[in-house]
């Protein structure tokens, strides 16, 4: 089973006629509300927050004024062999919208618990807008706030950050199923210690 | 740290057995008719002779650092206090000394390094001599370190007496420690509380107390072992690099997992 990171589904309304299809590399986007956004670059480029749990997640970001949502929009390698006579019609396409999180500091512990309420662990950014320190309330690392890297510095420091490619990671139904053997432990052989035999 | 006092009534006993008792010329009760500088809040308890204490803790012994049901020798030289037991009202006296936070030192090392500037001053049970106030504050408000004259005292009277520091704010700092030690000719016991390093985020400021036990003609000092930097901003503790709670942040990009 493979384990992919993604971030929030989302449906994109790609526009008509032989409007030159996205590629797989992201597209700024600003949300409008918490279910539409539009792309910042052009307008015809609008989409959706097709989950509804999703939705109420950016809800609540919004609603937090004092935080800062750098919104993404990535598509997939998929090619899309369409019809002729479809080339021409408007699509929808799967999409995938990634949110960095900014906020004052002071935040940190709070939007912590908040994504972890919603089972969601923030990941390293990738292609942060402003250039502030990285300090991630999941990560162990962001305790001392001093020592946090600055975003610039990320992909640079990866090796040093120590990142966890959570997408290699083994996957294991239950760690403890280990212990939970059924299987008799093979007899120990007697101690030298002792020469008395012991009865089996 | 838990604190430990006598009952009120032991304590009365034991400042007339302190007026009535011999004690060297040095060791001199200060029937003080000079108002002891302290600010708001502060308390001071007048016993009928006039004589002030503004702080009466230090008068007596407390467990805390020593254990003298197991050391012969201070069993011998303490006097007798009754029970010792924890005084809430005492301990409400203690937390209203400091008015006003202390400002860490941006020194760096282990220079002894006492400012008086921001701490109310508590005056010292009659049996210690002058410096009859202390100040508890580390660090001072131009960012200098600077040696202060009540940094230290001494004990002329009371063998082997024991008596509480007040309060010590410190602001939060991580790699931060702090300690009261004795020096002087031949201490017999030298006594040290380490003030608590890594206080991010929760206690901000902290405060602390320190028992000291002293020997007679014993000399007491403080001492601050700062590791922090204050990165210039007057009379403010800033971590080294300016970080803070309030500064712009990044926390990281939502993520969901996808399972194929």
């Amino acid at each position: 089973m493979k384990r992919q990171v993604l971030g929030i589904s989302g449906e994109c309304q790609l526009p008509s006629r032989s409007y030159q299809q996205p590629d797989s590399s992201g597209y700024p986007v600003r949300l409008d509300t918490a279910s539409k956004f539009s792309f910042c670059s052009d307008t015809q480029f609008t989409g959706i927050i097709s989950n509804q749990q999703h939705t109420e997640l950016v809800q609540a970001l919004l609603d937090e004024t004092s935080l800062t949502v750098q919104v993404t929009c990535n598509f997939g390698d998929e090619n899309l062999e369409r019809p002729k006579i479809r080339r021409y019609l408007p699509c929808m396409r799967l999409c995938s919208l990634r949110l960095i999180i900014y906020g004052p500091a002071y935040l940190c512990d709070d939007v912590g618990s908040f994504f972890q309420d919603y089972d969601i662990y923030l990941q390293d950014p990738r292609g942060c807008e402003m250039d502030v320190r990285y300090c991630n309330p999941h990560r162990l690392s962001s305790i001392d706030l001093a020592s946090c890297p600055m975003t610039s510095k990320l992909e640079l420091q990866e090796v040093t950050l120590g990142a966890f490619n959570l997408e290699e990671a083994p996957r294991q139904l239950d760690l403890l199923a280990v212990l939970d053997s059924q299987e008799d432990l093979r007899e120990a052989p007697q101690p030298d210690a002792i020469h008395t035999t012991l009865e089996r | 740290m838990e604190n430990h006092f006598i009952p009120e009534g032991a304590k009365r006993r034991r400042l007339q057995e302190t007026r009535g008792a011999t004690v060297d010329a040095a060791a001199t009760y200060y029937p003080s008719t000079t108002p002891i500088p302290r600010s708001g809040g502060e308390s001071v308890c007048s016993n009928d002779s006039g004589g002030v204490f503004a702080s009466q803790l230090n008068l007596y012994p407390s467990p805390a650092l020593t254990q003298p049901e197991t050391n012969p020798r201070s069993q011998r030289n303490q006097p007798s206090q009754g029970t010792q037991g924890l005084d809430g009202r005492k301990r409400d006296m203690i937390i209203q000394y400091p008015t006003s936070s202390s400002l860490l030192a941006p020194n760096c090392g282990f220079s002894s390094m006492m400012a008086g500037a921001t701490w109310n001053r508590v005056s010292i049970a009659q049996e210690y001599s002058t410096p009859q106030c202390i100040d508890c504050n580390i660090g001072d408000q131009t960012g200098q370190a600077d040696l202060d004259q009540h940094s230290a005292w001494t004990n002329y009277g009371q063998p082997n007496h024991h008596f509480l520091v007040p309060p010590v704010y410190v602001e939060a700092e991580p790699n931060y420690s702090a300690f009261v030690h004795s020096y002087g000719a031949n201490p017999i016991m030298q006594s040290s509380e380490s003030i608590r390093s890594n206080a991010l985020n929760t206690e901000v400021p902290f405060q602390t107390q320190i028992v000291v036990t002293t020997q007679a003609n014993q000399t007491i000092g403080f001492e601050s072992n700062i590791s922090c930097a204050n990165s210039g901003t007057n009379g403010l503790t800033q971590v080294s690099s300016g970080a803070d709670r309030d500064e712009f942040v990044c926390f990281g990009m939502v993520g969901t997992f996808k399972f194929s």
